[in-house]
């Protein structure tokens, strides 16, 4: 065969390559080339999106988090953190390593920690608005190195909403007795219950929850209904002779939840995050984030900050509290 | 299922009407970031938002959720009559009866027509009549590697709340018959819809892979190719999208006796086919589908050549009287 032929075979080729090809991993959505897009967003995330670390070396992140005073208040997700200590974290270059947990919002799952430093931080601008739009861009901290944050993005998907719980229920952590069935005394407190919480004793008799009447288990059953892990019910019980009111926070029922087929789907336990659900509202957007990458503000293309990542849901789902939520909360904490 | 026939043509015969009026409006526009490696600026990025949210609203009407026994899935109308594109792993087979979701959480009978088993492409219409809220074809087959698009579908289930699920991405391989992209796809999306920029469909979702980036879909030239036969009820190809029913796999659901009568209807099974089709102990069995029956092997020999999902019409005496029946075979 002549040269002419071998160009004319290799030209084929080539065009048999490009038409069966595939799109290189740099240009698809999420690829290097397509973030430097995103290169003014990316530089709110750099002052305002703090890496959380709980390793002890500051090595690998635990979750992100929100900066959201000029003093080094830092909005994250409560249960990544919880129980692990010590508590670091880096905010652009800076690591801070003096740390302490402030406030913690377990309906939302969200704990204010604060930096102890003289440094003035550059806190996220809270979106005015209620909601984002169906099909705007959303950009949330991906990766991180020890100087760089760097963006992945992603689309608002759907319909802000609650998102219910699907545990089992919950439980204010109480054993009740069996033996006499029109009173329900408190046979055992669960340790570090919300019933412990609030000094439940044994003994107390339970008289009504939630405003309700108990005369039997169901009705205990029925006032706990529909509640969420984090949040609490009213509690009247008579202890002797005197009768007492309580405030009990109600938590998860003990026992590994379901997984469904489309939890294993999105990678099961590994990389879901364990609390995804009972939020009573969220923004869904469709950023492929890892389960360490929550925590952190989520900003539309003009760099506001219209929310927090706080659950990666599903294989096609990351929620994020929405900023008028966000905004409630961080006044309350900070007051 | 032979009478349902003519009827169903009169229906196609005027979803081509349709389709084919809206032909000279396809394929005009191209999508300039499209023409782009990646988007540059604030203005390029901007430019895929805008056309985004400005097609949303028309094709989110048409995303359907679609309800089959305890599965679900998704599929999407496009034509003002009521007919779907889907998945044949949906579908799961030809004359299924199904429920269609709209948005608004009205639910719609619906019936599975043709598939391709080993491409996955599936039609099905609505049954009521209605005017349905539909969306544009991409006949042109114009989409290729690297163009953005997007998917909308009922992930997990219908939610009323919530409703489709829209995720954006770009065309990562191109094959005849799948196409991958970056668009995150779940149980539940499957039959769901991939549009191009201008709204236009240009695929179904089909089935995922274990990395994020592998989300397949079957392309929309798949369902052009075989329109026809999709219409005509057609179960194509013996690939691993659908069972293809196997012959002698239905049945009646009664026993029987020869007699010199005839074949006389013994014990009914409750909640059988044929019992559900008002069939009685004592019936005598004249003939089926206008042949004549005239003992339990001719009755045996004309099962085995139907599957489970045919329609049989049974000429049956009762007490002196002559009754047509018609009788849905169950699943063996």
């Amino acid at each position: 065969m002549n040269t002419k032929g071998l160009m004319v075979v290799a030209m084929l080729m080539l065009s048999l390559m490009a038409a069966q090809g595939t799109l290189p991993a740099n240009q698809r959505i999420n690829g290097k080339l397509v973030w430097e897009a995103f290169e003014s967003q990316r530089q709110v995330l750099q002052k305002s999106s703090a890496v959380i670390y709980t390793d002890g070396k500051s090595h690998v992140k635990t979750a992100y988090g929100v900066v959201v005073s000029e003093q080094g208040h830092v909005l994250t997700k409560a249960s990544e953190i919880e129980g692990k200590t010590p508590i670091s974290i880096r905010v652009g270059r800076d690591l801070f390593s003096e740390v302490e947990v402030v406030d913690i919002d377990d309906q939302w799952d969200v704990a204010m920690v604060k930096v102890k430093s003289d440094q003035v931080f550059t806190p996220v601008v809270l979106s005015e608005d209620d909601d984002v739009q169906q099909g705007n861009w959303v950009i949330s901290n991906g990766s991180s190195s020890r100087s760089l944050r760097r963006v992945r993005v992603g689309i608002a998907s759907a319909v802000t909403r609650e998102i219910k719980s699907t545990s089992s229920g919950v439980v204010l952590g109480v054993q009740l007795g069996m033996d006499k069935e029109d009173v329900l005394e408190i046979k055992k407190v669960t340790p570090k219950s919300g019933a412990e919480k609030a000094e439940l004793k044994e003994g107390d008799v339970l008289l009504s929850a939630g405003g309700r009447q108990l005369k039997e288990r169901a009705d205990l059953l029925q006032a706990m209904k529909g509640k969420n892990p984090g949040e609490s019910l009213e509690i009247e019980v008579l202890r002797g002779k005197k009768k007492i009111k309580l405030d009990v926070e109600l938590m998860a029922r003990p026992g590994k939840p379901k997984m469904t087929r489309n939890d294993q789907m999105s990678g099961g336990e590994n990389s879901l995050s364990k609390r995804r659900d009972g939020f009573p509202r969220v923004l869904h957007h469709d950023t492929p984030l890892t389960k360490s990458s929550v925590g952190g503000p989520l900003l539309t293309l003009d760099g506001i900050c219209v929310g927090m990542n706080i659950a990666r849901a599903s294989r096609v789902a990351t929620f994020a509290i929405p900023a008028r939520e966000l905004r409630e909360m961080v006044t309350r904490m900070l007051k | 299922m032979k009478k349902n026939l003519p009827e169903l043509r009169v229906a196609v015969a005027m979803t081509m009407a349709v389709i084919g009026s809206l032909a000279p409006s396809l394929g005009a526009k191209v999508f300039p970031l499209n023409e782009k490696k990646v988007p540059e600026s604030m203005e390029d990025l901007m430019a895929i938002q805008d056309a985004l949210v400005g097609s949303l609203p028309r094709v989110r009407k048409a995303t359907v959720s679609i309800k089959l026994g305890e599965g679900f899935g998704s599929g999407v109308i496009v034509s003002p009559e009521g007919l779907i594109l889907t998945a044949a792993h949906v579908t799961a087979g030809v004359g299924k009866e199904l429920t269609v979701i709209l948005n608004d959480g009205t639910e719609h009978k619906a019936l599975s027509m043709g598939l391709v088993s080993n491409t996955d492409a599936a039609m099905m219409r609505i049954t009521e009549v209605g005017e349905y809220p539909y969306v544009e074809m991409n006949k042109e087959n114009d989409y290729q590697l690297g163009h953005w698009i997007f998917a909308l579908g009922h992930s997990g289930g219908f939610d009323k709340e919530r409703g489709p699920v829209v995720r954006l991405g770009r065309i990562v391989k191109d094959s005849e018959t799948t196409l991958q992209t970056d668009c995150k796809v779940i149980g539940g999306d499957s039959g769901g819809p991939l549009f191009d920029m201008e709204g236009q469909l240009i695929g179904i979702h089909s089935r995922v892979s274990k990395t994020m980036e592998q989300n397949m879909h079957v392309p929309m030239r798949e369902y052009i190719k075989h329109w026809d036969e999709m219409e005509e009820n057609k179960f194509l190809g013996d690939g691993p999208f659908a069972k293809r029913p196997v012959k002698g796999s239905g049945f009646l659901g009664f026993g029987s006796s020869d007699t010199e009568e005839g074949v006389i209807v013994g014990k009914v099974l409750e909640g059988g086919p044929a019992d559900k089709a008002g069939i009685k102990t004592g019936d005598l069995v004249l003939g089926i589908n206008e042949q004549k029956i005239a003992d339990k092997a001719a009755l045996k020999a004309i099962l085995k050549e139907k599957t489970e999902g045919d329609e049989l019409e049974l000429s049956i005496s009762r007490k002196g009287e002559e009754l047509q029946i018609k009788v849905k075979l169950g699943k063996r």
